[in-house]
């Protein structure tokens, strides 16, 4: 056993990697050598951190005020003008003096066109303040001297700035109110109590009638004399807060499509004072107000309007004229939609945010003949992510963009009753086939696959490493702040088994946990609760950094994950999708897998986080909730980290002797070509353990109409026969067959299974509890497409379905369900 | 747009060093008010430099800058309004501080150069060698002076992992 010296420098200098090329490899041959050493390396490591964390923490700083920036700033152009500033003599020493000659700096400067003040780039945070503020000759309002946060500073330089800025802008003339989602205004943190504060609290509940408290709603506090506005909207428990505003007289506006417009007159507000001011909201029968920001930043009220079916483009015609002078509200739904094919529920559908929530467009997957296309192929998909993503636009009383709505992830939102695999498979599978509900003379075939369950006891050992978010737009408590609570939850089941770490990720990446022992919950829970959004260190690639400590801390034949937790922006170090793309593909090839959860509203780019999850081998769940956050990290702990079978792929073979044509309801984009089931080089989707996956097809039967109620069909080919009934080899009377190939998590070649299915001519009555309540989930996705396969199925066919279908409902989702589809109804008026 | 490059390089500065300095001004004068002034006056400073001149160690030349001015304005207070001590002492608001740990009193009471030392590394993330040029200390005294702390703290902290440690 080698000795070393602990006195020695340079295990310090290793880890603040001071050292040179040389001394740095002859330190690690040492470290390889011995575990004495190792153990010291580590552990001043940790010592490290801490300091820092604490020191960082033991001094508070109070940034620049923003007038102090400008004067540097104006400082610094002069500079770069002319160097006759040079002459300006040490007046530092009198402060005033300094301050009086910016000021004159900053009043030459104000005074020259826009255009010819070089704003850069970089200048990031100052030059979005100057952006904000209105470009209308509306009277700016006079910033509050506000004590910024003391506990806060740790955002990054002085973002402060812009945010006590942008919570005070007037609001620009431009999108009407109504029917647009509230974009959520980065909330000033709570300002600690300090001697210069000149600022006031106001905060409250909004409610309805029967004191629910509502999400989603958009809270206006302005101020009567100076006409300066803020808005922020209510959070998941339906509070709100404006934690710095200027003393005044204010009004305050709630509004949320749905509910008639509030408002609470003649508010006063003086310094220091926290003012709770409690809101109410009452349900609109069929009028809405619609509402128009103008210039002045004043607010006025246009008439009430009825907003309907069938009335749509009378309503456009108003708005498009009464916003004329203005920017075009951004319709992005309708750039979707092929011209003249409106949605009928469009004007009260939520638009995608023009922020930039990003869906990739669905097509309903079209009814295809069995004599041209016996076979159907496609990826599994066990998310569960836009489901909780069409019950937040729900709860916050909105219908969810099409696109948003993806069925097959509704439908395996929920858990089924299927039984253990058979035999040493990790996979199995349960056909099921009964009448449609929507369409009785079509047959709707289930097919429910179970992954093997693993009991949390014995699951194998876990190396997690989060990559967590913490930007700055991480701040509400439904993002970071559910985040830690539910990785909380989730350090709980670890053991000594298990190794937990964390990378963290703003403008720049920090490894804000080393490797650390599952069953060190304390030093996990203390550093989880240390991080804030907006804090950080270290420069470089958040990802390469996550994995590269999954690779280092790699447990063979144990659970190997990055589970990237944000909001979508997506700035981990790799902006090319491609290069990111690949890397999560080569690493998940090593044995590396990626899980990525979704939080918060607004910057949730969907389509990005779910394409990588797909690439990780990892799933995607969206968590809205904190229970929704148990749920998937919790419960379904052992499905969410064991993946049991990878690469699992679905082809259905339809029997044209029993079946004309048939229908994949959602996959969508899952889809894959017939050829590349036998490709054991194309993915597939993987399975955790105890995961169910739940598909349905409409299957038409012989010799009935494709489309009952005139939905679109295929006419039938006039030019090629069809060939003289091949005389079906087994003159078999099953309908179709199902072939399910799978890789062992660790394997590279596939293995098959095959399960036949007969019609038993069963009654949709008569089917299971899970084929009922699943084909009501697939009803109402289809409702909120606006498929046009969806036949005669309405809400209230939905709701009564679903509501003879709860079985056991442990968890109280298939009720929560019932509530979403009788809020939908709310929402369409119908 | 020569104008835009060169005030930029100032701007790009102040975002990037303006929170570490006002840390290290806050801590060397217990003052948030002071500690911005002091910071403000350094990109005041920073703007009449010539460019060429600070390129390539414009956070050593923040701290020094800083660094003295802080010191200058603290014995210039102190004759104001005479200190006890004009050590750096802990001040009783941040001492009752719930946040504030074992640790930062531990560090507090570190002798006057390790103690700064440690401050720069942790707090300002400056490397060995901009220490050495904000303190005129050598590197390797840095390197020593840390390394003694860390163990120290190391010990103080990992009392369970010091233990194992025969």
């Amino acid at each position: 056993m080698t000795r070393i010296n602990p006195d020695d420098p340079k295990w310090t200098a290793y880890v603040f990697n001071e050292l040179s090329e040389s001394e740095r490899a002859a330190v690690e041959l040492e470290l390889e050598a011995s575990e004495d050493a190792r153990m010291l390396v580590e552990e001043l490591r940790f010592a490290a951190q801490l300091t820092k964390m604490e020191l960082h923490d033991a001094v508070k700083i109070v940034p620049l005020t923003t007038e102090q920036r400008a004067k540097i700033r104006a400082s610094a152009s002069v500079a770069g003008r002319k160097r006759w500033f040079g002459v300006r003599p040490a007046i530092w020493m009198t402060g005033l003096a300094a301050t009086a000659a910016a000021a004159m700096v900053l009043a030459i400067l104000s005074n020259e066109p826009q255009a010819s003040r070089p704003i850069a780039a970089p200048q990031e945070s100052v030059a979005k303040a100057e952006v904000k503020q209105p470009e209308a000759a509306a009277p700016v309002p006079a910033l509050p001297d506000v004590a910024p946060p003391i506990a806060g500073s740790k955002t990054k330089e002085s973002a402060l700035d812009s945010k006590v800025i942008d919570s005070l802008r007037v609001e620009p003339p431009t999108t009407p109110v109504a029917n647009h989602i509230p974009q959520t205004l980065p909330v000033v943190p709570p300002a600690i109590t300090s001697p210069q504060m000149v600022t006031a609290r106001m905060y409250g509940d909004v409610v309805d009638a029967t004191a629910a408290r509502i999400p989603g709603v958009s809270v206006t506090a302005t101020n009567i004399e100076s006409g300066a506005a803020a808005t922020t909207v209510t959070n998941p428990t339906g509070g709100y807060s404006f934690d710095s505003l200027a003393p005044g007289n204010y009004k305050l506006i709630a509004e949320l499509p749905g509910f008639q417009r509030s408002m609470y007159d003649g508010i006063q507000l003086s310094a220091n004072v926290q003012k709770v001011q409690d809101i109410t909201l009452q349900v609109a029968a069929v009028a809405e107000t619609v509402q128009v920001t103008t210039k002045s930043g004043a607010l006025s009220t246009q008439s009430s309007m009825v907003v309907s079916p069938g009335r749509d483009a009378i309503v456009a015609g108003q708005i498009g004229q009464q916003f004329a002078a203005g920017p075009p509200p951004p319709i992005i739904e309708g750039a979707r939609r092929a011209p003249g094919v409106p949605g009928e529920y469009d004007r009260i559908r939520a638009r995608p945010d023009n922020a930039g929530e990003a869906y990739d467009r669905i097509r309903d997957n079209p009814f295809l003949p069995v004599a041209q296309n016996p076979l159907s192929t496609f990826a599994i998909d066990v998310d569960t992510a836009s489901y909780s993503n069409v019950r937040r636009y729900l709860n916050q009383y909105q219908l969810p963009p099409r696109d948003a709505v993806r069925i097959e992830e509704m439908i395996n939102y929920f858990s089924y009753d299927y039984p253990q695999p058979l035999g040493n498979d990790p996979v199995g599978a349960l056909l099921e086939s009964a009448s449609a509900p929507w369409n009785p003379q079509h047959r709707l075939v289930r097919l429910g696959i179970k992954a093997r369950d693993i009991d949390n006891r014995r699951r194998p050992p876990s190396n997690l490493v989060f990559l967590l978010d913490v930007s700055g737009s991480m701040q509400p408590q439904e993002r970071l702040p559910m985040l830690k609570e539910a990785i909380r939850m989730l350090v709980e089941q670890l053991t000594a088994n298990d190794r937990v770490s964390v990378v963290t990720y703003a403008g720049t990446t920090g490894m804000a946990l080393r490797p650390t022992r599952g069953d060190q919950k304390d030093t996990i829970l203390r550093l989880i609760d240390r991080l804030e959004a907006g804090g950080s260190t270290n420069g470089g690639s958040g990802i390469q950094l996550a994995y590269d400590q999954a690779m280092t801390n790699f447990i063979p034949n144990g659970v190997n994950r990055v589970i990237l937790a944000t909001d979508g922006d997506f700035n981990v170090g790799i902006t090319d999708r491609n290069a990111l793309l690949q890397l999560i593909e080569d690493k998940a090839k090593r044995g590396v897998f990626l899980s990525v959860l979704g939080v918060g509203m607004g910057n949730y780019k969907d389509a990005t986080l779910e394409a990588l999850a797909d690439k990780g081998h990892g799933n995607y769940a969206y968590l809205d909730t904190l229970n929704e956050a148990r749920k998937v990290l919790v419960e379904q702990m052992s499905g969410t980290l064991v993946t049991v079978a990878k690469d699992v792929k679905v082809q259905v073979e339809f029997n044209p002797a029993v079946v004309d044509a048939y229908r994949l309801i959602g996959y969508e984009n899952r889809a894959l070509r017939n050829e590349d089931f036998n490709n054991d080089l194309k993915d597939g989707g993987d399975m955790g353990a105890g995961h169910t996956v739940t598909v349905l097809y409409e299957v038409v039967p012989r010799g009935v109409p494709i489309n009952a109620a005139g939905g679109p069909g295929v006419d039938p080919l006039k030019y090629r026969q069809p060939e003289p009934e091949a005389p079906a080899r087994n003159a078999s009377n099953e309908t179709l067959t199902v072939k399910i190939r799978y890789k062992e998590p660790n394997g590279n070649s596939s293995k098959l299974l095959s399960f036949p299915m007969v019609d038993r001519e069963q009654t949709f009555a008569k089917s299971t509890v899970d084929f009922r309540f699943a084909a009501a989930v697939a009803a109402f996705g289809m409702i909120l497409r606006e498929s046009p396969y969806r036949e005669n199925a309405t809400m209230d066919s939905v709701l009564s379905i679903a509501e003879d279908s709860l079985g056991s409902d442990r968890n109280g989702y298939r009720r929560e369900f019932l509530q979403l589809v009788a809020r939908a109804r709310q929402i369409r008026g119908r | 747009m020569e104008d835009g490059i060169e005030s930029q390089w100032i701007v790009d500065a102040l975002n990037q060093h303006e929170e570490a300095l006002l840390r290290y001004a806050t801590w060397v004068l217990r003052d948030h008010e002071l500690a911005k002034e002091v910071v403000q006056e350094t990109f005041f400073r920073l703007c009449r430099e010539e460019p060429s001149k600070v390129s390539g160690h414009i956070a050593q030349w923040l701290f020094v800058v800083c660094r003295n001015l802080a010191f200058d304005t603290r014995k210039r207070e102190a004759r104001m309004t005479p200190l006890e001590d004009l050590e750096i002492r802990v001040d009783t608001n941040l001492e009752q501080r719930e946040a504030v740990g074992e640790i930062f009193r531990f560090v507090e009471n570190l002798p006057k150069n390790q103690r700064e030392v440690v401050y720069l590394k942790f707090q300002c993330d400056l490397s060995y060698k901009e220490i050495s040029e904000v303190t005129k200390l050598s590197i390797g005294n840095v390197g020593f002076l840390l390394h003694g702390a860390l163990r120290a703290i190391r010990k103080r902290v990992l009392s369970e992992s010091a233990r194992r440690e025969k």
